[in-house]
């Protein structure tokens, strides 16, 4: 498991440590969830399904979309090379879909996305990462980027499948959680063939 | 001839008379985006068809033959693009946002 994948289950595991964050946006206008049935032991590496909100899962969606569309503009400013500019104007317009798909569908519940640990520490580990882009160039910028993309997809992959998608109590945001699995599971699959790509040069 | 069966005669040789006129009746075949695919992925029309794509996905795709003779630019969610097929011939397409998205429309 990737290590910000470790950080993000930890992260939704502590809920309430994220609700009394100072960083916490506005309360959500979807229904509480009930509180959770204690956990067995055996399901301390998944969150319970009440753990987190769907208001929380809106936010989550929203940072990393917006996480994946930094990336892939600044790619598409410093990169010289056709095949990643292709990569990262696929990333780009599919995010930007996505998420508009999801502003439109949380608009529609009037959920108000929630931030929490874990799509605050998406936007911490996509400043992180871009800021480590920003020192590279030319070929090594490309293959780090590339890197980055399958890294981030993989985690993101693994957050939806895991995590969100049990999580999600609202049967439209449940479906365009799944509809979304598809985007990320093809960004995944080209992110490491645009890496194998680069290092064959 | 009783004034019904004039009435019926007058009507079956009126509708022999539009057939005969009438321009050839066209079809409109639509073809589904989803799940990053084209359903389906092969097409056979008769020349005046018309093809439709209808874009399912929450990404946006576009609609590009092979030879760049025709290029819907990007299509949005539940939007549409229409090609009306006015030569015949095997013309392979794409998705320019997705490469690895491909089809294949056959007009005869």
């Amino acid at each position: 498991m990737p290590a910000l994948s470790r950080v993000l289950l930890a992260a939704l595991l502590v809920p309430a440590l994220a609700c009394r964050s100072s960083r916490s946006g506005p309360a959500a206008a979807a229904p509480a969830p009930k509180a959770a049935a204690p956990a067995p032991a055996a399901s301390v590496a998944r969150p319970a399904a009440s753990a987190i909100t769907d208001a929380n899962i809106a936010a989550i969606v929203v940072a990393a979309n917006n996480a994946d569309i930094t990336f892939g503009q600044l790619a598409l400013g410093r990169s010289g090379d056709a095949a990643v500019k292709q990569y990262a104007t696929m990333t780009v317009k599919d995010h930007s879909g996505l998420n508009a798909a999801a502003v439109a569908l949380v608009t529609k519940l009037r959920v108000t996305p929630q931030d929490n640990q874990a799509s605050l520490d998406l936007r911490d580990d996509a400043d992180t990462q871009k800021d480590r882009l920003r020192e590279l160039s030319g070929a090594a910028f490309d293959l780090a980027y590339a890197q980055n993309e399958a890294r981030y997809h993989a985690m993101v992959l693994e957050v939806i499948e895991g995590t969100l998608i049990p999580s999600a109590r609202n049967g439209e945001l449940k479906a365009l959680l799944e509809s979304a699995v598809p985007a990320v599971r093809m960004h995944l699959r080209a992110a490491a063939l645009l890496e194998q790509t680069l290092r064959q040069r | 001839m009783t004034p019904v069966r004039r009435a019926l005669l007058a009507s079956v040789l009126g509708a022999a008379a539009l057939g005969a006129g009438a321009p050839p009746r066209t079809a409109v075949h639509p073809v589904h985006v989803r799940q990053y695919a084209f359903a389906p992925d092969s097409l056979v029309v008769a020349l005046g068809d018309t093809v439709e794509w209808d874009n399912g996905d929450l990404v946006p795709h576009t609609v590009t033959s092979d030879t760049t003779a025709w290029d819907s630019g990007d299509i949005a969610t539940a939007h549409r693009y229409r090609v009306v097929a006015t030569a015949r011939g095997r013309t392979a397409y794409h998705c320019e946002i997705h490469p690895e998205m491909h089809g294949l429309l056959v007009v005869r």
